[in-house]
């Protein structure tokens, strides 16, 4: 397991990134007490989801306002079209650690919905 | 006009997403790679050049058959960029005609109305001077007080018939020419395009619905913007929704043409669906209730096809959907965007839902590009740059504006 960030410092609405050597980098945030691992980098324009909104249980771009499912990694909205990748996580002693190997979805292109 | 008569057909080649596809600027080489000029949207001089050697000389579509309702009918047409008002007319015979909507005693505009049937004849409101249908004058109240002598300065009544304008129909598109002296015909001007679509039924279709909207930019604006799909993805929700339906994008999400074909003057772009496309809760449903609404019916190459008829007409197609734009330039910043939409004759109540569906998709959609067009007309007119550029997904565009510079250049030099 490789540490990700304490708990405490993960609110709803935070979206952090953290940086693991040999992964891309992560965006790590919590929804309804759930938290999501995901890959922190738009599919689409290449720029940090980390910048961009959280709405219900999806991260939407900055830029083109595409948007991600954060449980599935599935773009749901274009223009955003490749799945991002999501990571497992898990909580031990209020830290939110990586597990390993980590990927939890390689999703193809998904249909796309409203 | 530049030919290639050795570019590769471009119906066979895959244009989506191989790395070592052909580029658009490499198929099309005589069309550039360059940048286009922002003073083509903003310049009154430039504005005039088009009015004078384009609309004033081109064959120009001013309606359709639905616009008529088969004989002894009538619709006028005022075209502000050259400052005309026609009347069209469908003979007893069939025949349709153009003629300056102009009475020839003191120049009045002789018919007022948009349309309808012929009265017995049209008279002018000014001092009732009377036209059959075929535009000859044939009563004048208080005759014997004019001077037809037949003179050239006293013209006599045949003399003094409506002007007409050359007129030709082509699948119940009506065009004409407002160059008297011109000798090209319709045939003529429309060419490839004409035989790409030869023996298309666009007699199957109906007049559904028709919008004519005021567009705060010049009319090449309103063409540029729909001449590509590469903004279909990320302009606004509607079309992020249907860019990923009617429009195949590559796996990074942007659109690629299908195919692109240069007609002589006029050009065609067409693009495939997305197979991965999810519609709407309702157009699902209503696809279920009424299946053979979607079956394709027309002989079409693409689900999408765009032609660009020069210069102002678009006829699009979108599976069994044919759309049309003419596009009409008022001022340098100002045109009439006239959308019409047409469905094959329904057959039922499910059709008559399945095309207002596909009405009320279509007009919302198209709102988005409306504020797009004044959107860009500002940033055109701000003359923040003196040019701007395209890629090669937009080869559409450079192609349309080498066309008119060919066809301005052309007129010029006549």
């Amino acid at each position: 397991m490789r540490h990700l960030c304490s708990v405490a410092d993960l609110p709803a609405g935070v979206l952090l990134t953290v940086q693991l050597e040999g992964l891309p980098d992560l965006l790590v945030c919590q929804v309804d007490g759930k938290f999501h691992v995901v890959e922190a980098t738009c599919s689409h324009g290449a720029v940090p989801l980390a910048e961009g909104r959280v709405l219900g249980c999806e991260i939407e771009c900055p830029l083109h306002a595409g948007r991600f499912d954060l449980t599935t990694g599935e773009a749901t909205r274009r223009p955003a079209k490749k799945a991002i990748r999501v990571f497992t996580c898990v909580v031990e002693g209020g830290e939110l650690y990586l597990q390993q190997p980590g990927v939890l979805v390689e999703a193809a292109p998904a249909a796309h919905s409203a | 006009m530049t030919q290639i008569v050795d570019r590769p057909d471009t119906d066979a080649v895959d244009h989506h997403d191989t790395p070592d596809r052909p580029r658009w600027s490499q198929l099309y080489p005589e069309l550039g790679t360059g940048a286009i000029t922002t003073d083509r949207f903003i310049s009154q001089e430039f504005f005039d050049r088009e009015s004078k050697l384009v609309f004033g000389r081109s064959w120009i579509n001013v309606g359709t058959v639905h616009d008529l309702n088969g004989a002894k009918t009538f619709f006028t047409r005022d075209i502000k960029v050259v400052g005309v008002s026609l009347l069209v007319v469908q003979d007893a015979a069939g025949g349709i005609q153009a003629f300056h909507n102009v009475c020839s005693h003191r120049g009045n505009k002789l018919v007022w109305e948009d349309s309808g049937p012929c009265p017995f004849m049209f008279s002018c409101r000014f001092h009732g001077w009377g036209y059959k249908h075929d535009g000859a004058l044939t009563s004048v109240p208080d005759e014997g007080e004019f001077h037809f002598t037949g003179e050239p300065d006293h013209p006599d009544k045949s003399g003094l018939g409506l002007v007409p304008v050359r007129t030709e129909v082509w699948n119940g598109f009506i065009f004409v020419n407002l160059d008297s002296e011109g000798t090209d015909s319709l045939a003529d001007h429309l060419g490839p395009l004409a035989e790409s679509l030869e023996g298309f039924p666009f007699d199957k279709f109906e007049l559904r619905s028709r919008y004519d909207v005021q567009d705060e930019a010049n009319w090449k604006v309103i063409i540029d913007a729909q001449n590509e799909i590469y903004h279909l993805p990320m302009l606004a929700p509607q079309h992020r929704f249907l860019g990923g339906g009617a429009f195949k994008t590559n796996d990074d999400g942007y659109t690629r043409l299908s195919d692109f074909e240069r007609y002589g003057w006029h050009t065609l772009y067409t693009s495939d669906s997305d197979v991965n496309w999810v519609d709407t809760p309702l157009r699902t449903a209503m696809a279920k209730l009424n299946v053979e609404a979607d079956v394709p019916q027309f002989p079409l190459r693409a689900p999408f096809m765009f032609h660009v008829a020069f210069p102002n007409l678009i006829i699009g197609f979108l599976g069994n959907f044919m759309f049309t734009y003419n596009v009409w330039p008022e001022s340098v910043g100002h045109s009439v965007w006239e959308i019409r939409m047409h469905h094959p004759k329904a057959e039922n109540l499910a059709d008559r839902v399945t095309h207002d569906l596909m009405k009320v998709r279509f007009r919302d959609l198209l709102c988005e590009d409306v504020a797009g067009h004044a959107a860009l007309q500002v940033g055109l007119e701000s003359r923040a740059r003196d040019i701007f550029v395209v890629g090669d997904q937009e080869v559409q565009i450079r192609a349309f504006h080498k066309n008119l510079d060919d066809y301005m250049e052309r007129a010029d030099n006549e």
